[in-house]
């Protein structure tokens, strides 16, 4: 499918231009895109490792709080 | 209440397009402007925000927005420096789904400071189920731009392209 590097209606005749991508600056795009979507892919593993890495501290620092004697009432209002 | 309430022009996109879809020479003879959109913007989330740039003017916008969610998010954002204005669907939003706006121009002829207010929502299917989202928004033009609006763009501004399907319009009120 052709893609468009942007449109442009002109209200006043009606034309409309559409501006194509050429073969090689789509071949450009498409590997700009897939890198975005690595990076994008990378952001999302790592703010989902850092979510588990933060929760398993969380529940090492209850479980010793727990081995302390403190209820979990106590513990979740700390 | 305007007595008139015309098409000044539509457009149907047949391609996907990065550059969005700017309406240009847009005729000086309203008193308002009223942009319908049903758009679809390919970042990777149901929703997408869209881009406002009057008269190619890329200085700096402000903008407000309230929002809300079926799964319970809700909330506002805004701030100087952003010119995000309406929804539309997003990439993991089903192929059929479109997100609605109104975006209404007040005064846009008038030499005062230009501003642009939205109603605009989407619904899409996910396979965690229905979300329903619901935004308002009002935008505020660069202190700069004091011409009448003769032109508009409007773009996804997460993804990187608007996409096939999305149908605008145009329109002109005044009260003759």
């Amino acid at each position: 499918m052709t893609k468009l590097k942007s449109v442009e209606i002109n209200c006043e005749t009606g034309e409309v231009i559409e501006t194509p991508y050429t073969d090689a600056e789509l071949a450009e795009l498409v590997v700009l895109e897939a890198q975005l979507e690595i990076e994008a892919q990378e952001r999302r593993e790592a703010a989902e490792a850092a979510a588990a890495a933060k929760a398993a501290a969380k529940a090492s620092a209850e479980a010793k709080l727990a081995a302390l004697g403190l209820t979990a009432e106590e513990i979740a209002a700390l | 209440m305007a007595n008139t309430y015309d098409l000044i022009q539509s457009y149907n996109l047949s391609s996907d397009s990065s550059g969005g879809v700017t309406f240009s020479n847009i005729p000086n003879v309203y008193t308002h402007l009223i942009l319908n959109c049903s758009v679809k913007g390919n970042r990777l989330n149901t929703r997408e925000d869209l881009s406002i740039t009057i008269n190619g003017n890329t200085g700096s916008y402000s903008n407000v927005r309230f929002y809300g969610a079926s799964g319970g998010g809700r909330g506002s954002d805004g701030g100087t420096g952003w010119n995000y204005l309406g929804m539309a669907s997003g990439a993991t939003a089903a192929s059929n789904i479109f997100g609605n706006s109104e975006i209404i121009f007040t005064n846009y002829t008038s030499n005062t400071l230009k501003n642009a207010i939205s109603n605009s929502g989407v619904s899409a299917s996910t396979s965690s189920g229905d979300v329903y989202q619901l935004g308002f928004g009002f935008l505020s033009a660069p202190t700069n731009l004091t011409a009448a609006i003769s032109s508009i763009n409007i773009n996804s501004i997460n993804g990187t392209a608007l996409n096939t399907g999305s149908t605008l319009y145009l329109y002109g009120l005044r009260n003759t």
